[in-house]
């Protein structure tokens, strides 16, 4: 069934020289892969290892995220790659073809495996395919608090020399044994590594194993030589499960060798068949076999008590019940979206306080003019708007950072697959949703980027082309004026509704996007619940930070530009010189009239207000007279059946490169030139008073903000993601058409609905 | 086959059974093995999502959600 470790001893080791000569110029760094099922604690061991050095990128062709950790350690660079989280070494996704790919190429010296104590069984499988390859191993065995609360220990002496591997005890979370763990895969790397597990496959495979080793070993040796650490009855394992990768390797060699290995592999298939067997169930019950005898034999157990399982399961007969199940997410997603909208209230509020006093301080420190107008209307405006709305996103990813890290988000995945599935997305569409806005207040980045780790590509595009129509953080200013100004009272309603009509129409046109050009099979949901854990401060606040500081890039590097932009466009050109000298003349001649003497106090506050009411007037036909102004009369003839006026389409405009400029847009539209007589009114009082406003228009505007075309950076990401311009072009014109449909339904039937009554 | 095995599918919450046949091939056949779901296995049906579907099992001391499309694929006997 299974070899001992002296009998692995027998085999003939991979040259050293070889395997380190494969690395090229690198020896003077190790390079050490981090290896691990989802859920295992690997990315808390990459943390507890690397700390800051971490350079995060893509494996390049693919949107894999590549974490690589580089370290200084007695005068050696150590690099560590993060790979990613999978069950098993198939070809079958992308990141399942990263991890067997990289480990193949030989370029990592070492690969640390973490592996959950609890779930030895289960984690061991992954790690008996990395050593059946031959590569060098060490075996955390984390979170063993868990296990040792269980009453439980682990032989790590048996453990290690069963597997050919340093196996030790870790708990990530309070950096249990990182240092042990970073002297043994130091040591692991500079020596040669151990034999390659030997795992029997019985009379039915082994044969014909030894048959496929001996082609691919002695008869053709170049089908290994792309490999750097490829042992030949690991690629005859792989050629025999049908994996891919392995079979590529014939390509450009004489067909006759892959058809001789073919022929071996049809023939293991019929005889398996004879006996109503499968070739991957055969090595899938012999794989694991191997793994519960090691178990088996290597945990010491003390009483039978199996604690966490017990509470784990305690929490599901609630959180996963039927019934209950959904009444507890419900109350969830209530809670956290008060929690988001209220306490974040207060912080936006300082904030914006603390922008409108410096803002207030730069204009009466700066000379007037160009220069003082574009740092305060142009940048403190734009980007305190941005800026204010930080606090609210970051108790909002801070929630969800919750939510994965405790194991709930899985549950919420496995309690609305079915409502998503039938809408043609899938229970892994939960948490992408979530983080665009479907609880009010996230930001569609992250959230595109987080349709990443979805298996299938058209639930995954499905996903990532509707939910920009959440309500992100960007959004809710828009929601939150409109309310407040035309619904007073009812802001927390307005909100609420504006939340779930998101959701509708975003399930309506992921349905139609997957019953046009999105057609296909759906995807199977098999998927694993992780333990309840409580999660650690420090991974919340790694976690939480990571999607905050997309979003906060994008303040820094697309909005500033943009803020400087917008303000130009609605700044020049200036009025013509004759038009200006007429306003100039009209403020000289009341100026004059006030220092006429024995004008009065009161006399000189009228004249005062009439130079006020000239500089709007100017300012107005300044911002008409502008590129933007001049846009937004263009634009004003297509948008008048949907009630909005010029302002608003200029703001609309500067809402495409960012979400948030809208009504910082309007804000400056409207103070940097209104008609309206009254002073340093918000912009709520200005937009009641403006008779081109009313609650149909609100509305309108609401549905059109709600829909139309995702933000610049939305933009960049969803080609990023989609790995095409096509689904750019796509979301720009037909969300835009869509929203302008929806806005037209709503304004007509306002306006109809008005006359009736 | 033999003739007492039924579908994981027709499981109720709180039946046990083991394992005896993965019916599908290719991807969906290899997440279900790397799943710890491989003949042999004993599974216990710990219930159902609220819409009637996924259904949770209990293997191998973790819990796996699937759909009950995928879990027809698994023969089981009682």
């Amino acid at each position: 069934m299974e070899t001992t470790f002296q009998e692995l001893e027998t085999m003939t080791p991979k040259d050293s020289n070889q395997r380190r000569a494969n690395i090229g110029g690198l020896t003077y760094s190790l390079r050490i892969a981090l290896a691990g099922n989802p859920n295992s604690g690997k990315t808390t061991i990459f943390n507890m290892l690397t700390g800051a050095h971490q350079h995060v990128g893509n494996y390049s062709g693919v949107t894999v995220e590549k974490k690589e950790g580089i370290l200084r350690r007695n005068g050696r660079e150590i690099i560590f790659l993060d790979l990613p989280g999978t069950y098993s070494l198939s070809a079958y996704s992308q990141e399942e073809r990263i991890a067997s790919e990289t480990l193949l190429t030989g370029t990592e010296q070492a690969v640390l495996y973490v592996a959950d104590a609890g779930l030895l069984e289960r984690s061991l499988l992954l790690a008996a395919q990395i050593r059946e390859m031959g590569q060098s191993m060490v075996l955390a065995c984390n979170m063993m608090d868990e296990l040792h609360a269980q009453g439980h220990d682990l032989d790590f002496k048996r453990l290690s020399k069963r597997l050919g591997v340093k196996a030790l005890p870790t708990v990530g979370t309070r950096a249990n044994g990182i240092d042990e763990l970073f002297s043994s895969v130091e040591k692991a790397a500079l020596e040669d590594p151990a034999p390659p597990l030997h795992i029997s496959y019985g009379p039915l495979l082994d044969p014909a194993l030894g048959e496929l080793g001996d082609l691919v070993e002695r008869k053709h040796p170049e089908v290994l030589k792309n490999y750097g650490v490829a042992p030949a009855r690991w690629m005859a394992l792989m050629l025999l499960e049908g994996n891919a990768i392995a079979w590529e390797a014939f390509d450009g060699l004489p067909e006759n060798i892959r058809q001789e290995a073919q022929k071996i592999c049809d023939e293991t298939t019929e005889r398996c068949a004879a006996g109503d067997k499968r070739v991957e169930d055969i090595i899938a019950v012999e794989r694991f076999t191997f793994c519960r005898d090691v178990v088996r034999e290597c945990l010491l157990t003390g009483d039978k008590t199996r604690a966490r399982m017990t509470l784990s399961d305690k929490l599901d007969t609630v959180l996963a019940h039927s019934v209950w199940g959904a009444v507890a997410m419900i109350a969830v997603l209530y809670i956290m979206f008060n929690l988001v909208i209220f306490v974040g209230a207060y912080p936006q509020e300082w904030l914006e306080e603390a922008f409108a006093w410096l803002s207030g301080r730069l204009r009466e420190i700066l000379p007037d003019g160009f220069f003082c107008s574009l740092v305060t209307d142009g940048v403190i405006d734009g980007l305190g708007g941005v800026l204010s709305f930080v606090p609210l996103i970051i108790i909002l990813f801070l929630l969800i950072a919750i939510l994965e890290d405790s194991g709930y988000m899985a549950r919420m995945a496995y309690i609305a697959d079915r409502l998503f599935h039938f809408f043609g997305l899938h229970g892994t569409s939960v948490m992408p949703y979530i983080i665009a806005g479907g609880i009010a207040g996230g930001c569609a980045i992250p959230g595109v980027m987080a349709t990443r780790t979805m298996p299938s590509p058209m639930e995954k595009l499905a996903t990532m082309l509707t939910l920009p129509y959440m309500a992100c953080g960007a959004k809710l200013p828009v929601v939150l004026l409109l309310a407040g100004t035309f619904f007073p009272g009812n802001t927390a309603n307005v909100l609420f509704m504006t939340v779930l009509a998101s959701w509708a129409i975003a399930f309506i046109m992921a349905l139609l996007l997957r019953l046009t050009i999105l057609r296909g099979e759906s995807t199977p949901l098999v998927m694993e619940m992780p333990p309840y854990r409580w999660p650690t401060l420090r991974s919340i606040l790694i976690h939480g930070w990571e999607r905050t500081w997309m979003y906060l890039r994008k303040a820094v590097v697309v909005l500033l530009p943009v803020s400087i932009i917008l303000w130009a466009l609605m700044t020049f050109p200036s009025l013509p010189a004759e038009q200006a000298l007429e306003f100039d003349n009209q403020k000289g001649q009341i100026e004059r009239k006030m220092q006429i003497s024995g004008v009065t106090g009161e006399q000189k506050a009228e004249l005062r207000e009439q130079i006020d009411k000239i500089e709007k007037e100017q300012e107005a036909a300044g911002l008409r007279h502008s590129i933007a102004g001049r846009m937004g009369l263009l634009l004003e003839q297509f948008t008048s059946p949907v009630g909005f006026n010029w302002r608003t389409d200029v703001a609309l405009l500067g809402g495409v490169a960012a979400k948030e400029a809208i009504v910082s847009t309007l804000g400056t539209a409207y103070s940097l030139g209104s008609e309206i007589e009254e002073d340093d009114a918000p912009l709520s009082a200005l937009l009641k008073l403006d008779p081109s406003w009313n609650a149909g228009v609100a509305m309108s505007l609401l549905v059109f903000v709600l829909l139309y075309s995702p933000c610049f950076v939305t933009l960049v990401v969803i080609r990023q993601e989609s790995g095409s311009w096509k689904w750019v072009v796509f979301s720009i014109l037909f969300n835009t058409a869509l929203a302008y449909c929806a806005a037209l339904l709503v304004y007509q039937t306002y306006e109809i609905w008005g006359k009736w009554l | 086959m033999k003739t007492n095995s039924i579908s994981l599918s027709s499981l109720k919450k709180g039946q046990k059974g083991h394992i005896v046949k993965i019916r599908s091939q290719g991807e969906l056949g290899r997440r279900i093995r790397d799943l710890g779901l491989v003949p042999g296995m004993n599974v216990t049906m710990l219930g159902r999502a609220p819409l009637g579907d996924p259904i949770a099992l209990r293997v191998a001391d973790t819990t796996v959600a699937l759909r009950k499309r995928e879990a027809t694929f698994i023969l089981i006997e009682q």
